[in-house]
């Protein structure tokens, strides 16, 4: 790989002084060739994984042990620390967003927690397969979490009424559904079923 | 093309509007919550959602009329009327059924400046009508808005 060959100084020093906590902290500064490096040194530190069982691709987007299942081995593969880097990033924005929002005295003060809330359950419900939504802010103070997926969309819209309105679309198509929840309420597994398509599942 | 608004009337399809919103999480782009009428918008006459028409009241120009320079109405959702009216849903579950559709007529506002408002109408819920479609035409709104940026 690129980075490695040309900066072998920086992997050098950095092999043992980071463990994968580190690397990933590291990682959210978006610094991509040290993700790489990092990922890299995550591999080769560990001593039933040489380095010649690398697959590195130059230009690079992956980092991987070659041939075999990034899963089964525990190996890192590089796209899947830039996506939960990326994820992770997005997360933090789509939160800074929502907190954003909130105006005292406002129904933004009741629906960003909301938004907030609904998002935790969503997080928790498929962890880190969910795709992060758009967030939007209304006139009236309504918060929209939104997914799009090809011709479909799914938008959770949380009203100051504490109302929670699940709806689904496919402009393709035209077929739509709609649900509604209290806020609070937990999402039930039929509503997380129709949610599941705007994961990475 | 000289354009003279008229309370109420429609106004010609070539013509482009703006709504303005605020930024989503991702920037700008077009939600269908930018869609949704205000409370204020609810209990006008017209029930309508506030557009104003490009060349007689630009996007900047708009945001100093709506008192904006704190709030962070910085997106701009341009549309032609020709695309709007071309928008339409079909309730079925309705006694009879019925096409519902779209139009932008304008709305007057005798501040000096404010001549391009105009409101777009069809997206207030009639009694009896199911939520679901109205859900639609605004996603349809939606993915018609080009979004751009204002200066904050």
């Amino acid at each position: 790989m690129a980075v490695l060959e040309s900066r072998p100084e920086l992997f050098a020093a950095r092999l043992n002084r980071f463990d994968e906590l580190q690397a990933y902290s590291l990682s959210e500064l978006g610094d991509i060739n040290r993700l790489a490096i990092l990922a890299s040194q995550k591999l080769i530190r560990n001593p039933s994984r040489p380095s010649s069982d690398l697959a590195f691709t130059s230009g690079s987007t992956a980092v991987g042990r070659r041939g075999a299942s990034t899963r089964a081995t525990g190996s890192l593969s590089f796209k899947q620390l830039i996506r939960e880097h990326d994820a992770k990033q997005k997360l933090r924005s789509l939160r800074d967003y929502l907190s954003g929002c909130v105006t005292p005295n406002d129904p933004s003060s009741i629906t960003a927690p909301a938004a907030q809330a609904i998002l935790d359950s969503l997080i928790s419900a498929f962890g880190t397969i969910l795709t992060l939504p758009t967030a939007g802010l209304g006139h009236n103070g309504e918060i929209m979490l939104l997914w799009r997926e090809g011709a479909k969309s799914l938008e959770i819209e949380i009203l100051p009424n504490h109302t929670i309105e699940f709806f689904g679309y496919d402009c393709d198509s035209e077929a739509a559904w709609e649900q509604s929840l209290s806020a609070g309420q937990a999402i039930p597994g039929t509503l997380l079923d129709l949610i599941r398509p705007f994961t990475m599942a | 093309m000289t354009l003279v608004p008229v309370d109420g009337e429609t106004l010609p399809g070539s013509c482009t509007v703006v709504r303005l919103a605020k930024p989503t999480s991702d920037g700008a782009l077009a939600l269908p919550i930018h869609f949704e009428l205000s409370s204020k918008d609810k209990a006008s006459e017209l029930k309508s959602i506030s557009v104003w028409e490009e060349s007689l009241t630009p996007a900047a120009i708009a945001r100093t009329l709506m008192n904006d320079m704190d709030n962070g109405y910085t997106l701009g959702l341009s549309m032609s009327v020709d695309a709007i009216r071309a928008l339409s849903v079909v309730i079925e579950e309705s006694p009879a059924r019925q096409v519902i559709s779209l139009d932008v007529v304008w709305d007057r506002d005798c501040r000096a400046g404010a001549e391009g408002h105009a409101g777009i109408t069809g997206l207030h819920r009639q009694p009896g009508h199911p939520k679901l479609q109205y859900k639609m035409m605004r996603s349809k709104l939606a993915e018609i808005a080009r979004p751009f940026c204002l200066q904050s």
